[in-house]
């Protein structure tokens, strides 16, 4: 591995990580506020930081200034570019007169900020850190300490393998070192990048020529993929079940054994689900699978019901409600950590959330299309039902790969908040209702959407041609209906954004007629 | 004796069951329901938090969204017949409408009013006709709320429309209200007098029955 590709690889990791812990911890924020929203109430919004207010004020005021006067200078830098002056000039006026708002409008005296509750991880974290670690005195306290190490492990490797982004490709100039060509100033994205689409195919990878590097967006590209992830996964059993086993206490080793055999129980159905995603895209790795919904279309279309199942399965396999059967405070309180306190306590609940979060990006790579936006492709948007090109645009190679990032980190926020929705929604199962259905339900539909699908792959092999070109239109309807079904949904939530309800009010007591009187029962400010 | 009735078949209510079909087995168009129902009551209310359009929970109790009361943000107005803390009210010198008959402590429960009775000096039109508390103490700490002294006071001396609930305070000796505070409360129209009419001896409404001139 040369310097470049080494840099690169601990850019991505470093991205990937920061990305997973962040997200972890704004997860259990957006858990507990949306579960409140759901029952309708306010949320977690208590922990505060008081700040005087003065601090605020200079703070707002001085870095609005001080951003507006450097975007006026590099303004005034770029005065051979009028377009780019203009715009440096014009966001230099918007922040510094943003700043002097602000400024304005935060109140004297001591301000207590809140973030929407967004701090309450952070005192989490404070309390996890600070509180007694404690291990039962007849446990065993090696593996009460590893259970929680092995059970974030897994969790925390996993996304290693999922792409998320298309393969960037720099262009390096004719024998050009990345590092020189950096040194001089001359890596030229612009006008290196104006002519990539010559050099690189528009579906597939880039071809290999001396002067361009292409950077994967995807940590390492095993050939095993995505069995990577399960094997790792897997061993995420093991951490409950020593969890439950060191802690020396009837209810924790129920809890392992029932989290060790519904992982299990579900892993099987897990694997057997995506069979048929594999043999369509015949290929393991996760960018191939992209790759091939990216040509053709999103998974979730060729393999509704596996979606489903993978889905279901993957929901039990994070032990998250309704498969939340390992803990469940009527039966066995915590389950396999109930002894668990502090940091350790806290690794566990990570581990949850993290699994949450592979999970969602699997679920978006091989279903929900991955990094891959319908009717965009390397070379721009291409607007075609089969061979009929309706519309068609280039875009530079940066922005595209910049919006294929969004886009898959998009998608994977909006499942994980599906996920989320999915918890607070459905009521929990019975432990022997969780293994009926892993076993008796989702096993074998699982088997039988795999011989369905190689069934329909067999028939597509020996078909006329033209079933080829009717196939390849399915696709493109599919990806129309993808596109029409967000433009409908983003027209849905403005409008439902711009509605205002005047609800009905009933002034029946007279407390109510008293706060009518005064005008509401608003006193003070409200908090978010 | 009671004549036995004819035994008659119980006849239940038909509860319907809900129907076990492929759908419903499946789960999958129950979640999506569900999700819609959760959904809506999410986006609803995120919708009223980030444009700060939440409901006043008193006004619009009835309505979709967050309809709670954030204390101490917001406080619902207690209703006109809250039973708060109590207050002595004045006559219009000034002076307490109390003349300390110990009714109130008689009726009082929780025996938490103290009364002290005392005899207006010599030469006071009221004196010989009735007194007044020397001493009035009240423990809000032992006070029930239950209202029986605002029941037996004759002289609507004593109330609880303050529209103050019992103050916590972090020693017992806080919650002993004597009479210069009772006396500093207003009920919640701000006023510390009553609209029934007190007739002063001397003035000349006053029947003119004392102890010392009978009818």
């Amino acid at each position: 591995m040369d310097s470049v590709s080494f840099v690169f690889a601990l850019l991505k990791i470093a991205l990937i990580l920061g990305f997973l812990v962040t997200l972890t911890a704004v997860l259990t924020w957006v858990e507990r506020r949306q579960c409140a929203l759901i029952q309708d109430r306010v949320g977690p919004n208590r922990a505060v930081v008081y700040v005087p207010g003065l601090a605020l004020k200079l703070l707002a005021g001085g870095g609005g200034l001080g951003l507006g006067a450097a975007l006026a200078a590099a303004g005034m830098a770029l005065r051979e570019h009028p377009k780019a002056m203009v715009v440096c000039f014009a966001a230099a006026a918007v922040v510094a007169l943003a700043g002097v708002v602000g400024a304005v409008r935060v109140p004297s005296g001591t301000v207590g900020i809140r973030l929407a509750g967004m701090l309450h991880p952070v005192a989490d974290g404070i309390k996890f850190i600070t509180k007694e670690d404690f291990v039962p005195p007849n446990g065993d306290r090696l593996l009460h300490a590893l259970g929680p190490i092995i059970a974030l492990f897994p969790a925390l490797v996993t996304l290693a393998v999922v792409p998320f982004g298309d393969t960037l490709a720099v262009q390096l100039g004719a024998g050009g070192n990345l590092w020189s060509r950096l040194a001089h100033g001359r890596i030229g994205w612009a006008d290196s990048l104006r002519h990539y689409h010559a050099a690189v195919p528009r579906f597939g990878m880039p071809t290999l020529s001396p002067d361009l590097l292409p950077v994967p967006l995807q940590i390492v590209d095993l050939d095993v993929g995505i069995l990577y992830i399960f094997a790792l996964a897997g061993t995420g059993i093991i951490g409950a079940a020593v969890a439950g086993w060191s802690s020396d206490n009837k209810y924790a080793l129920l809890g392992g054994l029932r989290a060790a055999s519904q992982m299990v129980s579900y892993e099987v159905a897990m694997g057997l689900s995506l069979v048929g995603a594999f043999m369509i895209s015949s290929s393991l790795r996760l960018d191939d699978i992209v790759r091939w919904q990216s040509e053709h279309t999103w998974g979730i279309f060729v393999q509704p019901f596996a979606f489903v199942l993978f889905l279901a399965t993957a929901v039990a396999e994070q032990k998250r409600t309704p498969f939340d059967a390992p803990e469940g405070e009527s039966e066995i309180v915590a389950g396999y950590f109930l002894e668990y306190s502090g940091m350790k306590f806290s690794m566990f609940m990570m581990g949850e959330y993290m699994e949450l979060i592979v999970s969602s990006a699997l679920l978006v790579t091989i279903f929900l299309g991955g990094y891959a936006i319908p009717f965009v492709h390397r070379d721009g948007i291409t607007l075609a039902f089969g061979d009929r090109v309706l519309w068609q645009a280039a875009l530079p190679h940066v922005a595209l790969v910049a919006l294929s990032v969004l886009v898959f980190f998009g998608k994977l926020l909006a499942v994980c908040f599906l996920q989320l929705f999915i918890r607070w929604t459905v009521p929990r199962f019975r432990y022997d209702q969780v293994m009926r259905l892993g076993w008796r339900r989702l096993l074998p539909a699982a088997l039988v959407n795999m011989m369905l699908t190689g069934a329909a792959l067999i028939a597509v092999d020996h078909a006329s041609a033209g079933i080829d070109q009717a196939l390849r239109i399915a696709a493109d309807v599919c990806n129309a209906v993808v596109v029409l079904g967000f433009a409908y949904g983003g027209v849905a939530f403005v409008r439902f954004l711009a509605s205002r309800p005047k609800p009905q009010q009933e002034l029946l007591s007279t407390s109510a007629q008293r706060a009518h009187a005064q005008g509401g029962a608003h006193t003070s400010p409200m908090q978010a | 004796m009671t004549t036995p009735t004819t035994a008659r078949a119980i006849v239940g209510k038909p509860v319907p069951r809900p129907a076990r079909d492929a759908t419903a087995r499946s789960f999958v168009p129950e979640i999506l329901k569900g999700i819609r129902v959760t959904m809506r009551h999410f986006f609803v209310n995120t919708k009223q938090i980030a444009f700060d359009q939440r409901n006043d929970p008193v006004l619009d109790g009835f309505a979709d969204g967050l309809n709670l009361i954030s204390y101490p943000e917001q406080k619902r107005p207690y209703p006109d017949r809250n039973r708060g803390l109590h207050r002595l009210l004045h006559r219009d010198d000034g002076s307490p409408r109390c003349v300390a008959c110990l009714c109130c402590s008689t009726a009082c429960p929780a025996q938490c009013i103290h009364i002290v009775p005392a005899e207006y000096p010599a030469g006071d039109a009221r004196r010989g006709y009735e007194r007044f508390p020397g001493e009035f103490v009240i423990d809000e700490l032992r006070c029930i709320f239950c209202g029986f002294c605002v029941e037996a006071c004759p002289c609507d001396a004593i109330r609880m429309d303050t529209g103050h609930h019992a103050t916590p305070y972090d020693s017992r000796d806080q919650f002993i209200y004597r009479k210069d505070m009772l006396m500093s409360f207003t009920g919640r129209d701000g006023s510390q007098t009553t609209e029934n009419p007190r007739h002063e001896p001397g003035e000349a409404t006053h029947p003119g029955v004392d102890r010392h001139h009978a009818h």
